[in-house]
């Protein structure tokens, strides 16, 4: 009897109905090991030395795993294709008695479909152990900056603070992108509308250097709209052209969850949970599957449905989440799941696709009493008209007959005549509010992982620090209170810069270009001091005088 | 990935392809006391029927028929798992302890968890209770069975116990919200990993006793070492110990201010000066920089450099970056500023400054 081990129940059921007879397939839930929690848990004396134990509630799994083990004659190891995923399977089998000369299989197991399952256990790979000890090193990393870290701002700020290290970048990231007292800025829009050849179309008013206009006061916003409405207009400078618009890449986790945030407002744990789901059922491509998916239905879908004309000559370059099953149509079905799946399907189908292109005629348009006498000011027109709808066409559908694809011709000096003029105040804020959509886009760009920063919005909203209205995040005033802190006292070690380059060091661990030692033993260096409460009395300067510096004498 | 092709019939997946895939060696020498009995132990799986005393009795054991989960409607089987509930008695004047099976599926489409529950017995005593219990899981347990295949087994054991009772068999109805509680209830104990909190009654000073001091270095330390390298020594100020006015937390540069003097004994060459110190982002090693923008003799430099303080007290570094080449402009050093080993000027900071004047211009009606 061969034993797979794989992580949820879901897949145990796939599985053991595709593989038949022979087979045992076992469910793990996750790790079943890690580091104990009653004290540090890391020697870093010997090699930073993990003492891991079995949580509590997760005996009799292990002992259920092991006796399959012992039982079986090979193991194939399937838990999910990503260094976490290794680890998960190399918990079990370092504490079984009976691994010996047992043959242990790796396999990836890119979608939960027959034909997946095939592909992967016919080409199976070893445990690789630098995936494990990418993995591992990750744990230790956390918990020595998660002890360090918690047991400090515990003593230091009022109450116990229990952050994981993804909540103490959280707090950094959201501090830096909503410094306090910057958060916005009044603006006006200045439209003027035009009739050209019978249409409207409408041109923004800028300042001369092309920014927005800034006016002080409501009696200034008066005054220009009475002279515009009082001018004359003519362009200045006419240009016509096409715009190609290529087709977009197939969703990455990232790209899913921001997508989905910002259309629907779905929170990034839902959407992850979602995308488990449809992995499960064996809709879709595990996110972290490495080979780029089969592109030959869809391109047989293209073909068949738009015609030759929009097939991309090009296979797409990046992977990305892809339908198991080009077939299985979206459906236009209520429900978080099918949205997330007909975006998917979408973005693979697009990415195979030709670019869309659009007309585009731009003017800039001059104002003034006369044309010798011109205002502060300029307009900018642009008009876009759809040409070629290229892969936009699995998003809109055929467009309607008898859609214009003429752009106006414009020339230099032509007069135009003024339809409307409108002014409108508005709040446009400095910097750009942080959604959980973007929030979890910024955190994974560092290199942490997905489903651990969506997990970790709940708990700083439980604890009080972030605040959220609608799916914008910000710091709350204890929120504020604990990310200056964690700045002003662990700087680096909590900054964006590290978690970029703490991410890089784990990858180059699974590449195998650095030892987990060597990155370990780094960041006890560099950060050992911070660490070490002992070491942190430093005096504390109220005011700074000048250093005096000399030219270094020759050796 | 293996070199073998894949199988020509699907009966040859069951050939494992290489027999060389071993268990590799462990490289973090971890030690778990090894289990050599793989029996159920009733202690590992704590007996804790989830208390739904909010709820009024009915709303537990449903009576609707189950519904149905079929795989057109995006729906797919996700678990099942025994489950025990602590609730009153229909009359409300006592306590009872269920234990039953729930039965879960997810929907695709809708995300949403659905399933059936079937109650297997229930017990006034909480011991009875927890001892049915553990006999089902030890049962399961020997047996082997997979979540899967819990469906028939609390069918099952349903029809047992309602036959040694003489009534009729339960059948699966209708999961209500308190079997989903309960069920996420387990889930939230199991699934959890460990938080790096300490305990809190861990002492703070023993934390990291075990971290090992930084090795005492025969060569000079680092920050000094950078400054020598750019050829520059310091009177009386020690970058390890000396708080820098300001730091950069994302890096962990820090910054100070004050009068670079070539010869000690030429107090009309001096200049008002930004040492920087920071790790270089690929080497990690330590580098200095120094940024010259005011020249003059020792006062008008140290004069200078205590205005750059005030600066950097109230607006930062970047503002005391933009006062500095400012100055530095402003001097005519623009060529120092940019050459001294400093740091250079960016190439359009002088249309920046221009731009900046120019920004300041309203629409003037």
């Amino acid at each position: 009897m061969n034993l797979v081990i794989v992580e949820t129940p879901a897949q145990a059921k796939i599985l053991s109905s595709i593989l038949g007879q022979g087979w045992r397939v076992e469910p793990c839930h996750g790790w079943v090991r890690d580091l104990t929690t009653d004290r540090l848990g890391v020697d870093v004396k010997h090699d930073f030395r993990p003492t891991l134990v079995i949580p509590p509630g997760k005996g009799n799994l292990v002992r259920r795993l092991l006796k399959a083990i012992s039982t079986c004659d090979a193991i194939y190891a399937a838990t999910p294709p990503n260094p976490s995923g290794e680890a998960m399977a190399w918990h079990i089998l370092a504490l079984s008695p009976d691994v010996g000369d047992k043959p242990i299989y790796r396999v990836t197991l890119d979608a939960i479909t027959s034909e997946a399952v095939r592909t992967a256990f016919a080409a199976p790979r070893p445990l690789n152990m630098k995936r494990v000890e990418s993995a591992m090193t990750e744990r230790i990393l956390d918990r020595l900056i998660g002890f360090g870290v918690n047991l400090q701002a515990s003593k230091t700020l009022s109450g116990r603070i229990a952050l994981s290290y993804g909540g103490m970048v959280t707090l950094r990231v959201l501090a830096e992108q909503h410094p306090q007292d910057t958060d916005i800025s009044p603006r006006w829009t200045a439209t003027v509308a035009f009739h050209i050849d019978g249409e409207a179309f409408t041109a923004q008013v800028f300042n001369t250097k092309g920014a927005p206009l800034r006016m002080r006061s409501d009696e200034q916003t008066e005054q220009l709209e009475h002279l515009l409405k009082s001018a004359q207009f003519w362009v200045e400078q006419a240009v016509r052209g096409t715009k190609i618009h290529p087709a977009p890449a197939i969703l990455n986790t990232v790209r899913l969850i921001e997508t989905a945030n910002r259309e629907w407002g779905l929170a990034p744990q839902r959407t992850l949970a979602l995308v488990a789901s449809l992995y499960d059922m064996g809709w879709i491509t595990h996110p972290d599957a490495q080979p780029l998916p089969d592109s030959q239905a869809a391109q047989a879908h293209i073909q068949r449905e738009y015609g030759n004309d929009y097939l991309a000559p090009d296979l797409p370059a990046h992977q990305g989440i892809a339908p198991t099953d080009v077939a299985r149509l979206p459906e236009n079905l209520p429900g978080d799941g099918a949205a997330l799946y007909g975006l998917i399907w979408r973005y693979f189908i697009a990415a195979h696709m030709t670019p869309a292109v659009e007309r585009v005629s731009a003017a800039r348009i001059f104002a003034g009493a006369s044309p010798d006498k011109r205002y502060p000011l300029e307009l900018r027109l642009q008009v876009k008209r759809l040409y070629f709808d290229g892969w936009k066409r699995v998003f809109m559908g055929e467009l309607p007959a008898g859609t214009p694809a003429i752009v106006p011709v414009l020339k230099q000096g032509q007069a135009l005549a003024v339809e409307q003029v409108t002014i409108t105040p508005e709040v446009t804020l400095l910097r750009p509010l942080v959604t959980e959509g973007t929030l979890v886009a910024t955190l994974t760009g560092l290199g942490l992982a997905a489903q651990s920063v969506a997990d970790l919005i709940e708990p700083l909203h439980d604890f009080g620090f972030i605040t959220g209205e609608g799916v914008t995040l910000a710091l709350t005033d204890d929120g504020r209170e604990v990310a200056d802190y964690l700045a002003e006292v662990f700087g680096e070690l909590t900054s964006t810069a590290y978690a970029a380059r703490r991410a890089a060091d784990l990858s180059l661990i699974v590449s195998g270009e650095v030892s987990r030692l060597e990155v370990l033993r780094a960041f006890l260096e560099r950060f050992g001091d911070t660490l070490r409460p002992a070491t942190r009395n430093k005096p504390i300067v109220t005011a700074h005088k000048p250093i005096i510096l000399h030219r270094a004498e020759e050796a | 990935m293996s070199d073998m092709p894949p199988p020509r019939s699907w009966d040859d997946v069951s050939e494992p392809p290489d027999l060389n895939f071993l268990m590799p060696e462990d490289p973090f020498d971890t030690f778990t006391p090894p289990m050599q009995a793989f029996d159920y132990l009733p202690e590992d799986d704590l007996f804790d029927p989830f208390p739904i005393a909010d709820l009024p009795a009915g709303d537990a054991t449903s009576a609707a028929a189950p519904p149905s989960f079929s795989r057109d409607d995006g729906w797919g089987w996700h678990d099942t798992a025994l489950i025990a509930m602590e609730r009153a008695t229909p009359d409300g004047e006592a306590t009872e302890f269920a234990v039953g099976a729930l039965d879960l599926y997810a929907n695709a489409h809708t995300g949403d968890l659905g399933g059936s529950y079937l109650e297997i017995d229930r017990f006034d005593d909480l011991d009875e209770a927890a001892a049915f219990y553990h006999q089902l899981q030890g049962d399961i347990h020997e047996r082997q069975l997979l979540p899967f295949q819990l469906v028939d087994y609390a069918a099952d054991q349903a029809q047992a116990r309602a036959a040694e009772r003489g009534e009729v068999a339960p059948t699966w109805a209708a999961a209500e919200p308190a079997h989903y509680a309960t069920y996420e209830d387990i889930q939230s104990l199991n699934d959890g990993q460990s938080p790096d909190i300490p305990p809190a009654d861990l002492a703070f000073d023993s934390l990291f006793d075990d971290l090992p001091e930084q090795p005492v270095r025969d060569e000079p330390k680092p920050n000094f070492k950078a400054l020598r390298d750019i050829g520059i020594t310091v009177e009386g100020f020690d970058p390890d110990a000396d708080p820098p006015p300001f730091i950069d937390p994302q890096t962990g540069t820090a910054y100070w201010i004050g009068v670079f003097q070539p010869d000690k004994d030429d107090p009309t060459n001096c200049v008002t000066s930004i040492l920087t110190l920071g790790r270089d982002a690929e080497s990690g090693e330590v580098e200095a920089q120094l940024a010259p923008c005011v020249p003059g003799d020792w006062d008008k430099a140290y004069n200078a450099a205590e205005y750059l303080l005030g600066v950097v007290e109230k607006g930062g570094i970047e503002r005391v970056f933009d006062a500095a080449e400012g100055m530095a402009l402003a001097s005519g050093q623009r060529e120092l500023w940019q050459d001294e080993r400093g740091i250079p000027l960016a190439g359009d900071a002088a249309q920046d400054l221009a731009d900046y004047s120019q920004d300041q211009w309203e629409l003037d009606l």
